[in-house]
Order: C-alpha cells, then sequence, then structure tokens
C-alpha cells in the first residue's frame, strides 16, 4: 500500500547504491498521530545533509527511526547497503552511524573528559572480563584516549572545562559536548539532531567550520537544524520536511525560490 | 455445583477487589508518570481507618466510605507532601522509586507501631450465604461486587464524559505528549490522585472484608499482584487494568482448584510472561519512557 | 577484657565484615550502575539457604528439619557455591526484570520478585524448612581446630577479614577500570550510552549478576556463623536496610558504603539494643525502620549524594606526554 508520491516529493538524486544512506518511504504513527508519514530520501557519502522544516513536521521522529530509538511501523531504512530498519539502537552505533539529542544527554556526574573517554568504542578494560586484568592492561590506551579527548575539548575551545562535572555545563556547552562526544564515537556517519541550539552566536561559525572540514575528511552527516544561517553555509543539500512527508530537495538556493517550501515554512 | 463454579464466584470477588486496587495503582502511574509503592500500605491504612468505624458501630457502607475517603486523602497527602516537592526538588524519576519505598517503610512500620501485630477480623463475622449459579457467595463478597462494579462504571461515566477525564484518558494514552502539552496541570493532578486514592482505599477496605482476619502488612503484600494487574492492562490505562485484574482474578481462584498456596504464585507467572513477551503490557506497543516532566 | 565482651566485639566485627561486602556489592549495583536492586535480601538469603544446607548434609527423614540440597561439603565449597548459585539466580531474575527499559519499573518487579520468593520458601516448607527456618548450622573448621568458643570466633573474624580484603580488591579493580566508568555513564544516562553503541541491557544484566553472587557470599558468610536462617531475616525491610546504609554512607564510593555499613547496620542497629524498651515487642523495631525511612528522605532531599561521596576523577592529570599524543584531533575513521 504505496500512497502515489505528493505532488513536489522528490525522490533524491543518488538514491541507488551509492548513497551512503537510503531512507524510503518510512512510517510512524503514536496513539493515530502520524509523525513521519512517508519519508523518502538519500544522503551521499561525505556530504553534509540539512534537515530543515516546521515544528512537528517530523524531523527529529525521522533520526530516531533511522538510529533504531523508534521502530517504524512501515518503510526502509538502508545504510551502507544494509537494511538496519528498526534495528536496536546500539547496534546501528556500532556501524558507525552516531546520533546526538535533541536535548542534551550529558553524563552529568561524570567529567566533560570521562564524558568524551567513555564515548570511545573498542576500549581495553571496558568489559567485565577486561577489566579484571587491571591497569596495567588498558592504562596506556586510556592515556591516548585523554589524548584524543584533550585535543578535541582544545579545538571547541573547552579545555578549560576538562574536569569539571558535565552536569555543571551551561546549555551551550552541554551542545557543544553531545557533538564531541559523538565525534569520539568514531562515526562514519553523524545524525545531529538541532546541534547548535543554545550555541551562542560567536560559536555557530566555528562548530560549522569544524564540522565541514571533517566532511572534506569524509565524514557524512544529517543534520536537523532550525538555524537556516548555519544550514545554508556548510549543507551541500537540503531536504524539507513538512506534515511528516519530504517536500522537496535542493541547494538552499534552490529552497529559497520553491514556492510551496516557502508556503509550508516561512523561510526567514 | 462444582468445585469449578465455586472457583468462578471466588474470582468474582478477587477480580472486584483487584479492579479497585489496580485501576487507582494505574491511574496514580498514569497521572504522576511514578510507580507509588506505598500504595499497598495506604491499602491497609484505610482498611484500618474503616475497620475502626466499623467496629464503632457505623455499619459496613459508611465504613467502605470511610475507607475511600481515607485512601483519597492518604493519596492527596502523599503527592502533596512528598512526591511534588521531591519532584520540584529535582529528584530523578529513577530515585523517586526509593522515595516512595522510603515511604511505604514508613507508613507500614507506624501502622504497625500503632495497631500492633495482632489480626483483627469484622465483627459480624462474613454475613449470610448466598447460592447463586453454583457460586457460594456470601453477603459482603456481594457488597465487594456491587462497590466494584459501581466504582468501575463511575469511573467510565467520569472518564468518558467530564473534562477531568478526558484529561486521564489523554495522559493514559500518550503520557508523554499530554504532559508536554501541560495537561497535567494541578487540578488534574489533584483530582486524579484523590480518585486514585479512593479507589486505593476501596481496594483496601474490600480486600479486608473478603480475609478472614488482616493485620499490618496485608495491603503491601496484596501489591504484587496489583503491580501484575496493572503492568498485564499496560501501566497507567485504566481500562486495561480492569481487563489485567479479571485476568489475574479468575486465573488464581481457578488454579486455586489444583494449588490453594499457588494464588500469588500465578499472579507473578503472568506478570513474567507479560514482562517477556510483551512489557508495554496489552495497550502498549512500548514502554512509556521515564523521563517525562510532570507533576 | 572478659570473654563475654571479645565475643560481643567479634561478633560485632564480623557483623560489620558480612555487611561491608553487602554494601559493596549492593553499591555497585545501584551506587556505580544504576541498578536499583530491590530484591538484595533476597540474594543474600538464598546465599545463607544453600551454604547452610550444604553442610548441614542430607536432610533425613527423621531430622527436625527439612530441605533440598542436603550436603557436607568443606569449607570454602559452600561458600563458592552460594556465591555462583546467586549470580545464576540474578540471570534469571534478570532475564525479565531487567527486560523493561525503565529502570524504576525494573525495581519494582524485582522488589515483586523478593515478595514472591520469601512467600514461597516460608509456605513450601519442603524446601527449607519454611517458616522454621534451617539451623544448627555447622562452623567450618570447628571440629578439626577444636578452639574455644571465643578463639573460633577469632578465627572466623580472621577468615571474614580475608574475605573482605578479596571481594575490595574486586570491587576497586571493576570500579576504577573503564567498565567502572561505562556503569557510571550506564546509571547517568543509558539512552545515551546506548546510542555510542553499548548494549546497556547486557552491561546491566553482567553488574547483577556480579551483584547477585557478592550478597549471596555475604549471606554465606553470615549464616556459618550465626549458624541458622530464617524467613524473618528476608523482609522487604532489609534490602530498605541496606539501601539506607549505601545511600547514606555514600553513592557510587566504596569507602562511602563501608561507612554506611558501619553507621547504619552497625550504630543504628546495635543502639537499638540500649534504649529502653517500650510498648510491646517490636514497637522499638517499627519505629526505628520509621527514623530509617525518615532518614532516606532526608538524605534523599540535602544530600543525595551520601556522606562520602563520589571520587571526582581528574582525567586531565592522566594525559600522555606531549611527545606522546596521538596525531588525530578528530575521530573520523576513513
Amino acid at each position: 500500500m504505496t500512497a502515489a508520491p505528493l505532488p513536489g516529493t522528490v525522490t533524491a538524486a543518488g538514491s541507488g547504491a551509492d548513497a551512503l544512506l537510503a531512507v524510503t518511504d518510512l512510517r510512524v504513527e503514536f496513539s493515530g498521530v502520524h509523525a513521519v508519514a512517508g519519508a523518502t530520501f538519500a544522503v551521499e557519502p561525505g556530504t553534509i545533509t540539512g534537515l530543515i522544516g516546521p515544528n512537528g513536521a517530523g524531523k527529529s521522529t525521522t533520526l530516531k527511526l533511522i538510529a533504531g530509538s523508534e521502530v517504524p511501523t512501515g518503510g526502509r531504512v538502508r545504510y551502507e547497503g544494509q537494511d538496519i530498519t528498526g534495528h536496536p539502537v546500539h547496534q546501528v552505533a556500532r556501524h558507525g552511524l552516531i546520533r546526538t539529542f535533541q536535548l542534551s544527554s550529558e553524563f552529568a556526574r561524570l567529567t566533560v573528559l570521562e564524558n568524551l573517554v567513555v564515548a570511545a568504542p573498542g576500549q581495553r578494560g571496558a568489559t567485565l572480563t577486561s577489566a579484571l586484568l587491571g591497569k596495567r592492561y588498558w592504562r596506556a590506551q586510556q592515556a591516548d584516549l585523554i589524548g584524543r579527548a584533550s585535543a578535541l575539548l582544545a579545538e571547541f575551545g573547552m579545555s578549560h572545562a576538562a574536569d569539571q562535572y558535565a552536569g555543571e555545563l551551561s546549555g551551550g556547552q552541554k551542545r557543544l559536548l553531545e557533538i564531541m562526544r559523538a565525534l569520539m564515537a568514531e562515526p562514519r556517519m553523524l545524525l545531529l539532531d538541532e546541534p547548535l541550539a543554545g550555541v551562542n552566536p560567536t560559536l555557530r561559525g566555528a562548530v560549522t567550520e569544524h564540522l565541514c572540514r571533517l566532511r572534506d575528511q569524509g565524514l557524512t552527516m544529517l543534520m536537523v537544524e532550525h538555524e537556516l544561517a548555519a544550514v545554508e553555509r556548510c549543507c551541500d543539500s537540503v531536504i524539507v520536511m513538512a506534515a511528516g512527508r519530504v517536500l522537496t530537495e535542493g541547494t538552499m538556493a534552490e529552497i529559497r525560490a520553491n514556492k510551496e517550501v516557502v508556503d509550508a515554512y516561512l523561510l526567514g | 455445583m462444582n468445585q469449578f463454579t465455586l472457583a468462578i464466584g471466588f474470582g468474582l470477588v478477587t477480580s472486584a477487589i483487584l479492579v479497585l486496587s489496580a485501576v487507582g495503582f494505574t491511574l496514580q502511574f498514569g497521572v504522576s508518570n511514578i510507580f507509588n509503592l506505598a500504595y499497598g500500605d495506604a491499602m491497609t491504612l484505610s482498611a484500618f481507618i474503616a475497620y475502626l468505624a466499623d467496629a464503632a458501630g457505623a455499619g459496613i457502607w459508611v465504613a467502605i466510605l470511610v475507607g475511600a475517603a481515607t485512601g483519597a486523602l492518604v493519596s492527596v497527602l502523599i503527592s502533596r507532601l512528598i512526591f511534588t516537592p521531591f519532584l520540584r526538588r529535582g529528584t530523578s524519576r529513577f530515585a523517586m522509586v526509593m522515595v516512595s519505598l522510603a515511604l511505604a517503610v514508613i507508613l507500614q512500620n507506624a501502622i504497625q507501631a500503632i495497631a500492633g501485630t495482632k489480626f483483627r477480623s469484622y465483627a459480624e463475622g462474613q454475613g449470610k450465604s448466598l447460592h447463586l449459579l453454583g457460586m457460594i457467595l456470601t453477603s459482603y463478597q456481594l457488597v465487594i461486587i456491587a462497590v466494584a462494579v459501581a466504582s468501575m462504571v463511575g469511573l467510565h461515566l467520569l472518564l468518558q464524559y467530564t473534562r477531568i477525564g478526558k484529561a486521564l484518558r489523554a495522559t493514559a494514552a500518550d503520557p508523554e505528549l499530554a504532559r508536554s502539552c501541560g495537561i497535567a496541570t494541578d487540578r488534574v493532578s489533584a483530582a486524579a490522585w484523590a480518585i486514585s486514592g479512593a479507589l486505593c482505599g476501596l481496594g483496601g477496605v474490600t480486600l479486608a472484608l473478603n480475609l478472614a482476619s488482616f493485620d499490618f502488612h496485608f495491603g503491601s503484600e496484596f501489591l504484587l499482584i496489583v503491580v501484575a494487574a496493572a503492568v498485564f492492562g499496560s501501566v497507567g490505562q485504566p481500562y486495561g487494568a480492569m481487563v489485567g485484574a479479571v485476568v489475574i482474578g479468575m486465573a488464581s481462584e481457578l488454579a486455586a482448584i489444583w494449588t490453594p498456596s499457588l494464588k500469588q504464585v500465578v499472579a507473578f507467572v503472568i506478570l513474567v510472561v507479560i514482562l517477556l513477551i510483551r512489557p508495554g503490557g496489552l495497550w502498549r506497543r512500548a514502554f512509556v519512557p521515564m523521563d517525562v516532566a510532570a507533576r | 577484657m572478659s570473654l563475654a565482651y571479645q565475643y560481643y566485639l567479634l561478633t560485632l566485627l564480623i557483623f560489620f565484615g558480612v555487611n561491608t561486602i553487602a554494601c559493596w556489592s549492593l553499591n555497585i549495583q545501584y551506587g556505580v550502575g544504576g541498578v536499583m536492586n530491590f530484591a538484595f535480601i533476597m540474594f543474600q538469603s538464598v546465599g545463607a539457604y544453600l551454604a547452610g544446607v550444604l553442610t548441614l548434609g542430607p536432610s533425613t527423614g527423621a531430622s527436625f528439619q527439612q530441605y533440598i540440597l542436603g550436603a557436607t561439603l568443606p569449607f570454602p565449597l559452600p561458600w563458592i557455591l552460594a556465591a555462583l548459585a546467586g549470580g545464576v539466580l540474578a540471570w534469571f531474575v534478570g532475564l525479565f526484570a531487567l527486560r523493561p527499559g525503565r529502570r524504576d519499573f525494573q525495581a519494582m518487579v524485582m522488589l515483586v520478585v523478593s515478595i514472591i520468593a520469601s512467600t514461597l520458601v516460608l509456605t513450601q516448607g519442603s524446601w527449607f524448612n519454611g517458616q522454621n527456618g534451617i539451623a544448627a548450622i555447622p562452623k567450618p573448621f570447628e571440629s578439626k581446630l577444636n578452639l574455644g568458643e571465643v578463639q573460633y570466633g577469632w578465627f572466623y573474624a580472621a577468615l571474614t577479614a580475608v574475605t573482605v580484603l578479596a571481594v575490595y580488591w574486586l570491587v576497586h579493580r571493576l570500579t576504577a577500570s573503564p567498565w567502572g566508568r561505562r556503569l557510571r555513564a550506564m546509571r547517568e544516562n543509558p539512552d545515551a550510552l546506548q546510542s555510542l553503541g553499548v548494549n546497556v541491557r547486557t552491561e546491566s544484566m553482567k553488574l547483577y549478576v556480579l551483584g547477585g553472587a557478592l550478597a549471596s557470599l555475604s549471606g554465606a558468610i553470615l549464616v556459618q556463623f550465626i549458624g541458622a536462617w530464617s524467613p524473618g531475616s528476608w523482609a522487604t525491610g532489609e534490602t530498605f536496610l541496606y539501601f539506607v546504609a549505601v545511600i547514606v554512607g555514600g553513592v557510587g564510593n566504596n569507602f562511602g558504603a563501608l561507612l554506611g555499613a558501619a553507621l547504619v547496620l552497625g550504630v543504628f542497629e546495635e543502639s537499638l539494643r540500649y534504649l529502653p524498651s517500650f510498648g510491646y515487642a517490636g514497637v522499638a523495631e517499627a519505629v526505628q525502620f520509621m527514623l530509617l525511612g525518615g532518614l532516606i528522605l532526608v538524605f534523599l532531599w540535602f544530600r543525595p549524594q551520601g556522606l562520602i561521596p563520589e571520587r571526582r576523577r581528574r582525567l586531565s592529570r592522566l594525559q600522555p606526554e606531549p611527545a606522546e599524543r596521538s596525531q588525530e584531533s578528530s575521530a573520523v575513521a576513513p
């Protein structure tokens, strides 16, 4: 039972085998509300794709569906050619597909450095059995991870907060931590849920630049954002969602010129 | 008349008691997103106060009303004086169950300290027995069934036709959405605690009426079965709790035909099975997330 | 020092040792990992029962107590088997109790399991002698050593102390490791940890099994000293007591747990002995529990981290030397 595509719905170019992430007719409903009602799009590797739309369009929910936090009632999600629809969250993450949360979800009573170090996969001593082997086994690698985390902190200008409890950070700092933590998890693709919300304007530029650099190094991103200037600055293509469906896709310029989009979502 | 029909009769009574208790418990969860572990002890307290009223000569119907009122009062006090302040202070949902356990311990031991460890029984015994369709029911048991039926009819009317009822249904159907819409306002919250508390009280009184004798921890012992019924029907969903109550009430009495001591085990087994195959309960696909702001 | 006083002292020490192990077990589950094991006393009791029957010898029809799994196993087998049983039981319970993602729901299910287990043991007299419990449990090496009561007591206290040290070694090594950090992250935000690739349910289960084993061990140590165990020692109040100890002493800190064991289970419990008795038997205990309930509320309100809170780990001090620092500044895998 596939609905005919709405006028203006675009099944993105490159939804073939070369797309890193391909979402097809994704649907989910909660108590009769169709939060996502047939979303179809694809994300090319090595790009930053923006996902914009009015509130309630289902953008965040779509990210959750891809990552496995919510189970779809219909549709498919393909990542790196593999069907990952409805796969458990931790399995999806282990494939390198890492999602950040809309509401900062830091580990409050761990320090900032601990928040970052704990995110690194394949850590020695991070399982019950390997922990029994003692400090000698994991100490060197941990120092390495701390070094990596410290460097990351320095790039985001948060070195001073290294030993602060994450719960004591400001809202904007927590958002940065959210991004940094995702980066420590060695992602091949990031699903960013409003990463810049609450980050002060001066820092936003630095963050988007950093994301662009990561993209140049090969990291793929799908980013939900309301901050359209940032979207314009670093997104290679933009997907517009409204009412649980994909309205259209293209560059920011194309989007701005699209009457349908302007109607659905007043662009500033 | 055989064992089977007798068991059906007992099943009706147990279901009636469970319906009152489980629906109350599930409503409290629905409005607050907290598992109130002190619920069983609130049942005990209500039963004791009702017993005192009856012993003072007020008669069984007044005692039942007194029980309901006590339950309502205790529940409202618990939510106003303990749960809400702790939540406002930023205590996590996770720690709240510790708070409710502490409350349960305080309440149960207070009852024990004051009332003692003696068992109490209702003076008039169980009243006359009635033979009906192969079941034997005492007049008290008929009263219990009547109270349960009346309460559920009343609750249904309330849920369907009043504003507060609609708010309760909304929070039961989709707690996250309802709370983010601000439906659980102070007034709705207080009303929900009062109504669920009244059911808690009725559950306690009817449970005591049905037992040969009761003591200071009979309510908390019953909590296990209440939880099983509520979880079966999806916690927070009152109609689900009604179904769960009947299923578990009937199942436990029917199982008792074979082994009398197995009643609690049946409820427990049903709970385990539900947790293994459908943790959200009958009504829900997935479980209610924990960290949702609420009153 | 009189013999009676010595005996009192060594009894205190043994109880302190047992309670310390129990508190470390609960602390690593709840304080470090966020697993609220409301069935704690069940594990301790199972360990006690098992160690008891494994030393009592097979239950003959004529003996005054009836139980399953009787054997006369030499020390330390009863302790080891008790710990293993605790772990296995935790695994079974965890299968359904850790199923719901909500930890408060998990706690409630565990409480329910504890209640039903105690009810079953109470009513099924053939399992562990029902209401009367098991008694006359022989102490390890008692006949071989042929010491006086007090001297044997000191021997047992030494045995307990050695076990305490071993458990400390284990618990410290685990909490100081990256796994310990992972557990603490799980405590703080299991959903976030899950989305970083960690299977939270598996880790919770491992933790639960470990905690169950340690709790059962504590029961085994205690039962072989006091020589008896009954359903009376298996009340929800006992679980609650251990939680008070951990919360008051210090959540997530092994020394905090030790302090909690000393203060709550030692001082508080013992002080009851010295209060004038009032009312009928049992009132004092009821009032004591009410006070403990109040105490926990006070701590949860004013000082939820406990008296000796979890240490802050200053990882910045563990930086590699600049020469060793890795070249990568970001974490993009090719």
